[in-house]
């Protein structure tokens, strides 16, 4: 009895299998004849806002965009868009509009606000360009966006360094504090980098200031020079360096693995480096042996740097 | 039981002055009663050891020193304040002679030599290891002084000591309150803090120390 159960319960399997490798003949077959896998891989570019007449008090600032297309299955597409760090999965359809150009249609899920439809159109070793529009009118973004692709390859590697072009402003947490000082002062300390002032209000007294200001944490250059993903770090290393830089190195670490970051500073650090290539939302299992002991080591510091560098102790 | 801070000429001195620095002490001790609290339950990566795991993984002992210093050192600031009320009953006087003992029991068993220790593996590099290191020896060098004078039945040069012994103990206060300081004014990175700190949390005090010694002659 329980023979012929197991027997029956195992047959469909079988006969999937089958299925399966028919269905992986045929693909092989169209691969063959047209290169669908031309086209697989990393897409990235810029998303920019098209206004129309009735959002012109709008302000939409232009964003990076990932596109992935993992599989084409037939006609039907499947990817990943990644903006602003968040990875939504696509799926569509593929089109030879003629020789030379292909015509992808691709939808988000449509559970979000951001979801919508990208209309591209491929020419042939060349650029993908076209439009996103959303499925939902939105009051805080352009319903229409367009957008212009390359073709770009992610390859890890462990030696990349933030660029030292981008400005280590965490312009979106400021600090308010009064201060006084005279402007000798003032000028050398935004010389130095250690602070970048924004005058809100000031009183002038002969020669002191004594000034409102916003105080933006900057980062130091060290940023630059410790590599978590090729050196073993030791605390020695980072106890003199603030949140922020700790930040900045252990992100570094999954920037390289090419992490699709939420937050918009982190982001806006690592955009300013050509090698990096937000892929994916999750880049936890890439991460190698040496990078993990690195981020538990970095995360300490931080938690550290957080409770105690501004409070009544040690 | 009648209690009064004993002689330390504070100008105008007063009943009022007497207890607001009381208040004032009771609201730092309440700080540092709760900075203790953060090694309640025991644990060997909490706070400042969480930049500590170097010596914590490499110096076995020094894990067993750092709870010696956290775990004493909060008494040793208690006895050392009750040691300025001037109690006239007999019962004051035993309780000016219990607190005495334990502050140096407990200061010269556990948290000077700790201190010496730790402050030979202080974060900061050499500037701080010396300071650290000078402030642990100066006091429990002040309290040995402090006990031998009254053995000998010596009040002032007693009392001189204590004050002396008390402004390192009270260090621990003042370092921390430099630190809010200039991290507010500076922003500095931590351990250029830490180096500035560590002579500046203890020399005004024991400045401070002398002048009154001075006052009081």
């Amino acid at each position: 009895m329980k023979k012929i159960l197991t027997l029956v319960l195992l047959a469909p399997l079988f006969f999937s299998c089958k299925e399966e490798a028919k269905q992986t003949k045929q693909i092989a077959e169209v691969v063959e004849t047209d290169n669908k896998e031309d086209y697989y891989g990393i897409w990235m570019g810029d998303l920019k806002p098209v206004y129309d007449a009735h959002n012109d008090s709008l302000f939409v600032p232009q964003k990076k965009i990932t596109l992935k297309i993992n599989r084409i299955v037939g006609d039907v597409v499947y990817g990943h868009s990644i903006i602003d760090g968040i990875q939504r999965p696509l799926r569509g359809k593929m089109t030879n509009k003629d020789g030379d150009t292909v015509l992808f249609t691709l939808d988000e899920p449509g559970t979000l606000d951001n979801d919508g439809r990208y209309e591209l159109e491929l020419l042939k070793g060349s650029f993908m360009e076209g439009q996103h529009v959303l499925f939902k009118e939105s009051a805080s973004t352009t319903q229409v966006k367009t957008l212009r692709l390359s073709h770009r390859q992610f390859v890890y590697n462990p030696n990349f360094m933030l660029s030292d072009e981008v400005e280590l402003v965490d312009w979106d947490n400021p600090k308010t504090e009064k201060v006084a000082y005279d402007m000798d002062e003032s000028d050398e300390a935004s010389a130095n980098g250690d602070s970048i002032p924004a005058i809100v209000n000031d009183t002038i007294d002969d020669e002191e200031y004594i000034e409102i200001e916003e105080y933006y944490r900057t980062a130091s250059d060290q940023v630059f020079k410790i590599n978590g993903s090729t050196t073993k770090l030791k605390e020695e290393d980072l106890k003199n360096l603030r949140k922020l830089d700790l930040e900045i190195i252990r992100n570094s670490i999954f920037a390289r693995h090419g992490l699709a970051f939420k937050t918009p500073t982190v982001r806006s650090f690592f955009e300013a480096s050509y090698w990096y290539v937000p892929i994916s939302d999750d880049v936890n299992k890439e991460l190698t042996a040496l990078e993990k002991q690195n981020i538990v080591l970095l995360k300490r510091l931080e938690e550290y740097a957080e409770d105690h560098y501004d409070s009544f102790g040690r | 039981m009648h209690m009064k801070i004993s002689n330390i000429n504070i100008p105008a001195q007063g009943n009022r002055w007497q207890w607001l620095l009381v208040a004032v002490f009771v609201y730092f001790y309440w700080l540092m009663l709760k900075i203790t609290l953060l090694y309640v339950p025991y644990s060997n990566s909490v706070a400042f050891l969480k930049i500590k795991q170097t010596e914590v993984a490499s110096h076995p002992e020094y894990l067993y020193l750092f709870y010696a210093h956290v775990y004493t050192s909060i008494f040793v600031l208690l006895f050392g304040f009750m040691q300025f009320f001037k109690f006239k009953t007999e019962t004051g006087r035993k309780i000016h002679r219990f607190a005495g003992y334990q502050y140096i029991v407990l200061l010269l068993g556990f948290a000077a030599p700790s201190g010496l220790y730790m402050g030979w593996h202080a974060n900061g590099g050499a500037a701080a290891k010396v300071s650290f290191m000078l402030l642990s020896l100066l006091w429990g060098v002040t309290t040995v002084l402090a006990f031998v004078k009254i053995k000998k039945g010596q009040v002032a040069a007693h009392r001189g000591w204590m004050v002396r012994s008390f402004a390192l103990t009270l260090s621990a206060v003042t370092l921390r309150l430099w630190k809010i300081v200039i991290v507010f004014l500076f922003h500095p990175p931590p351990m250029d803090v830490y180096k500035i700190i560590a002579w500046l949390g203890w020399i005004p005090n024991l400045i401070i120390a002398e002048i009154i010694i001075r006052n009081n002659k």
